[in-house]
């Protein structure tokens, strides 16, 4: 029985070390292109979800989360795996989470 | 059961580290725009020094910094504003998934802030007051505590839309420059600014009652959230 415990346990923090790891390289900036960029070309020092997948994140929860007044602000956002970005999200009485696509399809919202 | 246990503490491990996560980016500093230097072939922080640089060697921003339609996706109606701070653009929201983006100048570390707020009210060559946080951050400015009048050589340039929560001042504003070179920078005690054809361009297209919303990570506050 203790050592069932024990694998548990270490579930547990396996758990914890992947997520801080994420959270740890989550301000790191990528290219995300192997093209040589042109001269003068700009970016942003950091990768955000692109303007417009955040607003489709924030519309989705403010319907599947019943906000209120509806204002769900997206605060900040990064890359969820190859093909897509997970948006955090804040509202009136609390926060959520939400994974979206390249594409503009929503795949997860979750309240934290 | 005891799978269960092993699933349930993996499982809690993956929510407690997206919180984590939240938290950590909620308190992350602003993000810069970094410049493509062809020469050493890197890329390179577009500080003041580098836009001003850039401007007078061609005339106007990097060609990303041009006001364009672009694809956008958004349940938000025509007629929304959205600024992202973060990577100095802001968008007026068209008909058929497009919107028109301009460049922006932002606020510097520790002015920036994120909200959904409203254009209140709306100036042609508008005076420029400063409060008296700016003065006293900056007493040069204190000539001007009666207002400077509205032209070429004021901050606020050709144009200024108010950013009002419900029916109070949030003290911010959409506005032109007198720096046209900062557009890509931030820069500014937490107005968005655009140089002033752009400016212009944009108040012929708004309305006051327009809904506005600024998304900007590691933001300093928010407004009307």
């Amino acid at each position: 029985m203790i050592d069932m415990r024990n694998r548990g346990q270490g579930k547990l923090a396996a758990g914890l070390a992947v997520g801080l790891c994420i959270a740890a390289v989550s301000g790191c900036n990528t290219s995300g292109s192997s093209q040589t960029p042109s001269a003068g070309a700009v970016r942003s020092s950091g990768e955000t979800a692109p303007t417009d997948l955040q607003l489709l994140c924030a519309a989705r929860a403010a319907e599947e989360l019943q906000v209120a007044d509806g204002n769900v602000l997206p605060v900040s956002s990064m890359r969820s795996g190859e093909a897509a970005y997970q948006v955090n999200l804040t509202f009136t009485g609390g926060q959520a989470t939400c994974v979206i696509d390249e594409s503009g399809m929503v795949q997860s919202v979750t309240r934290v | 059961m005891i799978r269960k246990t092993a699933r349930r503490g993996a499982f809690l491990g993956m929510v407690a580290a997206a919180a984590l996560a939240f938290a950590g980016l909620a308190m992350a500093q602003s993000f810069q725009t970094q410049i493509y230097d062809s020469v050493n072939r890197k890329w390179v922080d577009y500080t003041p020094r580098a836009a001003a640089k850039y401007y007078n060697r061609h005339g106007q921003s990097p060609e990303e910094f041009q006001r364009q339609v672009v694809q956008f996706r958004t349940a938000e109606k025509p007629g929304t504003i959205i600024i992202d701070g973060d990577r100095h653009f802001l968008y007026l929201v068209q008909p058929n998934f497009q919107a028109i983006r301009y460049g922006i100048g932002v606020g510097r570390d520790g002015f920036g802030w994120a909200g959904i707020v409203k254009i209140g009210r709306m100036q042609e060559w508008p005076t420029w007051t400063p409060p008296p946080e700016m003065i006293a951050r900056d007493p040069s400015a204190a000539k001007w505590r009666n207002g400077m009048p509205g032209g070429p050589d004021n901050p606020l340039g050709a144009r200024a839309m108010y950013l009002y929560i419900g029916n109070q001042d949030s003290i911010y504003r959409i506005h032109g420059t007198n720096e046209p070179w900062t557009i890509g920078l931030n820069i500014s005690s937490g107005c968005i600014r655009l140089n002033n054809e752009d400016v212009a361009d944009l108040y012929s297209r708004v309305e006051v009652g327009a809904k506005v919303i600024v998304l900007m990570q590691g933001a300093a506050l928010y407004k009307g959230v």
